[in-house]
């Protein structure tokens, strides 16, 4: 009996993981094997990083029962804004350019806190909505609308470097970004900041009456979502060794599909980084695989669609079943 | 104790469950009743054998202490709850009413303190919100009006029925909504506390209604804590205690002290373990303090090593008064003294600093996270204190929270278990080890027994002994009497925002009869 209920936990637990293992085991054998290639996993490590990055960004918002919809848009004048520099200040370093770039996103990011918290905008989808536009016209704006180019090596490095055997090698960029998942997930689970954050998620108002101060907490992740978009940008300039403006369009909804498909809950104060990570590799491997089958990009998007309803969907018959075992478990407290 | 006879019910062959509206009946007839009913809800017996019949054309009042079951006897009638046990008659037939919309049917229809209005819809819309008339496809609007002006003005309302309810009073509004009931033909209408939220001229109005209503053959069941009303408008009165039928009795052969002692008395027994306790210095004042609308000004004091009970009924400002203190929520004007001295109006977080803990009556809503484990909810106000350069010390959290689970005795497979899958009582002893882990000097106790069972309380109870023994000083609201003479070494009892009265264990007026007195608006005397 008890044996039955830790594999099912264990199962519950590794949902998202198993669910990117059948997918990936459906897609060498629909492709004959080519997808699991060394040089196609290499494709999917440079695919994941950007939607990995604002995910986890995105986690820290979602955790608190909120939503960034301008995280595309700060990635967009995070990169611009170091852009400018470099164009209209002729400054090429990256000492300098980097930084521009995460200050810039931070800065972004606790504006939609600030929005938030101390004009009590009633819900973030508002704030950031209206931020979403802001900042992206900002980046048109300041920009022209053109794209910047021509950034050193240094700033580039990033996105381009990586490291290993020229057969087998793995982005710098993927490497970062598990660490930062790494250092995120610490920070979640070991810290109090991040006490706080789930505890500000499951019951902002228990949170509040035990003395959290719940605007700090609001606004640092939001900053935090601000600062992953920054990350996620100079991976992209890296890339494109250019700044776009109109980058990443859609980056924010993708970033929230990874946190819901990873089993973040809407409601605030559940999920974790690495069902993010698995979402965010989920999405780049549907992405990849469809590219690979010769799928056009408009099936792609039904696919992906797809996979957030069933995502969601098993989330709920997992929450159900947990609400079952929960009414049995105070039913047995009670005889006892 | 004694229930009153019931005539007996020989007209039961005559009813038409299904076609309630037609029943052949004479006024004055049982056309409901409840018969040894029984309802558990998860560690408490809300009903326990309760019995309780409406007979048509009557004003049945129904009265009881916070908690006694009441609400519970209401869900029972509408169908939102189903008996464990005992019957549902109506009609003479036992009929299972497993759903609002069945209770519906057979004619019953209910007014929540909380109108079920929708402020931007008309008084048609309003009152024909699930049961539209059609013409062929269409609403039919012309006849709905008309029907709607039909019943208002049965109800003595002259409204033009395509206004706004938005934008009529609360009296009005309830107008509607006796209006639905009578639209689905019910012939028992239930009102709960329905003039707690009247001006006079309102309830003077509703009054009249009850009068038509009457007149028509619907019986009336009316839920009031001003025994006033229960005199000014009941046939018959019903008094229920601990899910207890007590007893039922002719209005006109009923007295005032009688009601109260009915819905009171009850022997304290051992379930309150109070010890004597030596009081200390002032641990805070209050001075002035008003709050527009809820807080109309109140001062008091309270000392280390003695309790001090808040009596009153639900909405009587105590919880307010206690937010305003705690930071929880502002205040407009008035004094906080903090062992002497003055805090600033601040929020929680400053009130924790200055050693003050609030245990909320809400501990689902406001107390607990329900989703997370034992562990973080028992240190959920001293994260900043547990932390070791922002990271939280596990070990100290282990080491803490066996101790607090032995301490308290909460009864978990581990630390780790969600602190919702626990029953109400054990999730109780988690928000209290909580507060107490903040090792807090006052600690506000904001109904710390609801709706836990008795060995919960007990031990509840215990706690606060120990923490006046420990020379700290304890506020505790609490809206059960017995449990405010029994824990209590000193009671201030409000009503309305207002201070009433105060007095001590061992005064004349230290009984439940004159704090029951004080609390319905007479003097403390």
């Amino acid at each position: 009996m008890s044996s039955v209920n830790t594999l099912k936990r264990i199962i519950g637990k590794l949902g998202p993981l198993l669910a990117l293992v059948l997918l990936i085991i459906i897609l060498t054998i629909a492709t004959d094997g080519k997808f699991i290639s060394a040089s196609n996993i290499i494709n999917i490590f440079r695919q994941t990083p950007i939607i990995a990055l604002m995910g986890v960004g995105m986690l820290c918002v979602i955790l608190l029962g909120g939503i960034d919809l301008s995280a595309g848009s700060m990635l967009a004048i995070s990169i611009c804004v170091s852009g400018c520099v470099l164009k209209n200040l002729g400054i090429s370093s990256m000492f300098v350019l980097l930084p521009v770039c995460i200050l810039t996103g931070i800065a972004a990011g606790t504006v939609n806190g600030l929005l938030l918290t101390k004009l009590h905008l009633p819900h973030p989808f508002i704030a950031t909505l209206g931020t979403k536009n802001i900042y992206r016209g900002l980046a048109l704006l300041i920009t022209g609308a053109a794209a910047i180019s021509g950034f050193s090596a240094g700033v580039t490095w990033i996105g381009t470097a990586r490291v290993g055997s020229p057969q087998f090698n793995i982005p710098v960029s993927f490497i970062m970004t598990i660490l930062l998942y790494a250092i995120t997930h610490i920070f979640l689970t070991r810290t109090g900041l991040g006490r706080k954050i789930y505890s500000f998620g499951g019951n902002k108002e228990a949170a509040r009456l035990a003395g959290i101060n719940t605007d700090r907490v609001q606004i640092f992740c939001y900053a935090a979502s601000g600062f992953f978009c920054a990350m996620a940008g100079i991976v992209y300039v890296g890339r494109l060794n250019s700044a776009v403006p109109l980058a990443s369009l859609e980056g924010d909804l993708d970033a929230i599909a990874a946190c819901i498909i990873g089993g973040a809950s809407f409601l605030g104060g559940k999920g974790n980084v690495w069902g993010t990570l698995i979402g965010a590799i989920m999405i780049a491997v549907i992405r990849n695989g469809c590219d690979l089958m010769g799928v056009s990009s408009d099936l792609q998007q039904i696919v992906i669609g797809a996979v957030i309803v069933l995502a969601v969907f098993v989330d709920v018959l997992r929450s159900k079943a947990e609400a079952k075992a929960k009414r049995l478990a105070i039913g047995k407290t009670q005889d006892a | 104790m004694i229930a009153c006879t019931p005539e007996m019910n020989v007209l039961g062959v005559h009813a038409h469950p299904r076609n309630p509206g037609k029943a052949v009946q004479k006024l004055g007839d049982v056309i409901m009743e409840l018969r040894n009913v029984t309802k558990y809800f998860p560690g408490v017996v809300a009903l326990k054998n309760m019995s309780f019949q409406v007979r048509s054309g009557e004003v049945h009042g129904l009265i009881g202490e916070n908690g006694a079951g009441k609400s519970t006897l209401i869900k029972v009638f509408t169908g939102v709850n189903q008996p464990e046990k005992g019957e549902i008659i109506i009609d003479g037939r036992p009929m299972v009413l497993s759903n609002p919309n069945m209770a519906k049917k057979v004619g019953i229809g209910c007014i929540y303190q909380e109108l079920n209005i929708v402020p931007d819809m008309s008084i048609t819309d309003n009152l024909f919100i699930n049961q539209y008339e059609k013409k062929g496809i269409l609403l039919d609007y012309k006849s709905m009006r008309k029907k709607a002006a039909d019943i208002m003005k049965q109800l003595g309302q002259d409204h033009d029925v395509d206004m706004l309810c938005g934008k009529l009073g609360i009296g009005v509004q309830q107008m509607v909504e006796i209006g639905k009931s009578i639209l689905s033909e019910a012939r028992l209408i239930i009102m709960d506390e329905p003039t707690s939220s009247l001006s006079a001229k309102e309830v003077d109005q509703l009054m009249e209604t009850i009068k038509i209503l009457k007149k028509k053959g619907i019986a009336i069941v009316f839920i009031s804590h001003k025994l006033q009303e229960i005199f000014d408008i009941c046939d018959r009165v019903t008094v229920i205690r601990d899910g207890e039928h007590i007893s039922c009795t002719q209005v006109s052969e009923m007295t005032n002290d009688r009601l109260i002692r009915d819905m009171v008395g009850r022997a304290l027994k051992d379930l309150f373990p109070k010890e004597e306790t030596v009081r200390g210095e002032e641990a805070i004042r209050v001075e002035n303090l008003k709050s527009a609308g809820v807080i109309k000004d109140v001062s008091f004091a309270a000392y280390t090593g003695e309790v001090l009970g808040f009596a009153g009924l639900v909405g009587a400002g105590r919880t307010e008064v206690m937010r305003a203190i705690f930071g929880a929520d502002p205040f407009d004007s008035g004094s906080i003294f903090i062992r002497g001295e003055k805090m600033k109006a601040g929020r929680p977080r400053d009130a924790i600093k200055r050693k003050i803990a609030f245990m909320t009556e809400d501990r689902k809503g406001e107390g607990l996270v329900l989703d997370a484990s034992i562990k973080n909810n028992l240190f959920l106000a001293t994260i900043d204190k547990d932390c070791k350069y922002g990271f939280i010390q596990q070990k100290k959290y282990e080491r803490l929270g066996a101790e607090n689970i032995k301490t308290y005795d909460i009864k978990t497979p581990s630390l780790q278990t969600p602190v919702g899958s626990l029953s109400g009582g054990n999730q109780q002893k988690v928000v209290i080890a909580k507060w107490v882990n903040t090792d807090a000097d006052i600690y506000i106790f904001d109904e710390p027994t609801r709706g836990i069972d008795v060995g919960a309380k007990i031990e509840i109870y215990q706690v606060i002994n120990k923490l006046c023994r420990e020379g700290k000083c304890v506020i505790m609201i609490s809206s059960e009497l017995p449990e405010i003479l029994g824990m209590s070494d000193r009671v201030i009892v409000m009503r309305e925002g207002r201070i009433m009265g105060e007095t001590e264990r061992g005064d004349r007026n230290f009984n439940s009869e004159s704090i029951m007195k004080a609390a319905w608006g007479g003097k403390l005397s």
